[in-house]
């Protein structure tokens, strides 16, 4: 292309989108804007509903949690989220029972073959639509807690 | 004689009084003028949003709502829109999504419940309200280090609503 040709033709390009923009926007067209503060105020909920636990030496690190996934069949992984973003999964182990019946309400049946290999845990676990497990390692110097709960 | 005389002094004071009432030389003219008015069609604000504000507990199961409104004042029959956010081509029917900066919870704006975006607005020379609504869904967990955070340090926290005419 000659550069006169290409010279019209980018003339022509630009006298047609400022054509478009004319057409977009009438010439008259004016705005005033006005800025507004949304404020949020975010609360956590209290405490795990631990109630008797051990002192420890080292208070274990806690935050908010919710299920990300949420099957409807047994056996599935539910996956629990929390605030820190850190999360944990439940799912079934091979050859052992996790039992996740629902029927008016979702209820939970954790059991100590979930756990693993039998170690010397102490366990403490319920059925119902709020469902507590706790696990307690001793150790010498100190206490390993873990504590789940799950409710709907 | 004396009538006579009488008679004359009537017929001059009636002509000086015709005189004076009516003088021959009196004649009118008209002119005309224009008074030109240019009306600058305008929309303002006359009532400033107040702060929407929500309250929220971390995985609450039902949605936090907050609400605010504009008072605004356009020329008649002058057409208009109004948008949030900071552009001025909305997309109608969908609200304005944020998640907000601090506290990582994510909340629509809308106007008059229908959107982002109200078009087809048209001025009557009076104060027309706008409800800016904010709902904020539940099951978010958020951002929070303490027991309760507020979002005092966001760099979103302030939003925009713009009025096109």
């Amino acid at each position: 292309m000659r550069p006169s040709a290409l010279t019209s033709a980018r003339a022509r390009l630009i006298a047609r989108a400022g054509l478009l923009c004319a057409l977009a926007s009438p010439a008259w067209a004016s705005s005033a804007s006005v800025s507004f503060p949304v404020r949020i105020t975010l609360n956590q909920t209290g405490g795990g509903g631990a109630g008797s636990l051990p002192a420890a030496a080292d208070p274990p690190a806690s935050g908010m949690c919710i299920n990300q996934a949420l099957s409807q069949a047994t056996r599935a992984t539910v996956t629990v989220v929390c605030s820190t973003n850190q999360f944990v999964s439940i799912a079934p182990l091979p050859g052992a029972p996790y039992i996740g019946t629902h029927g008016g309400a979702y209820r939970y049946l954790l059991t100590p073959a979930t756990l693993g290999p039998d170690d010397g845990p102490d366990w403490q676990a319920g059925t119902g639509t709020i469902t507590t497990l706790q696990i307690l390692h001793i150790k010498r110097s100190q206490w390993d807690i873990t504590e789940i709960q799950i409710s709907y | 004689m004396k009538k006579l005389f009488e008679g004359a002094s009537a017929l001059i004071v009636a002509l000086v009084a015709t005189l004076i009432a009516a003088p021959s030389l009196a004649a009118t003219t008209t002119a005309t003028f224009p008074v030109n008015i240019t009306l600058t069609s305008a929309c303002a604000v006359t009532t400033a949003p107040g702060a929407i504000g929500f309250t929220y507990t971390s995985m609450q199961t039902a949605a936090a709502t907050a609400s605010t409104t504009v008072g605004i004042e356009c020329t008649n029959t002058l057409p208009y829109s109004v948008s949030l956010g900071n552009t001025t081509l909305g997309i109608a029917g969908n609200g304005y999504s944020v998640t907000d900066t601090a506290t990582n919870l994510a909340y629509t704006l809308t106007l008059n419940g229908v959107g982002n975006d109200l078009t087809g607005q048209t001025g009557n020379g009076a104060v027309q309200t706008v409800t800016i609504g904010g709902t904020m869904a539940a099951n978010q967990a958020g951002t929070c280090a303490t027991a309760t955070c507020t979002n005092a340090t966001s760099t979103n926290l302030n939003q925009t609503l713009t009025i096109t005419y």
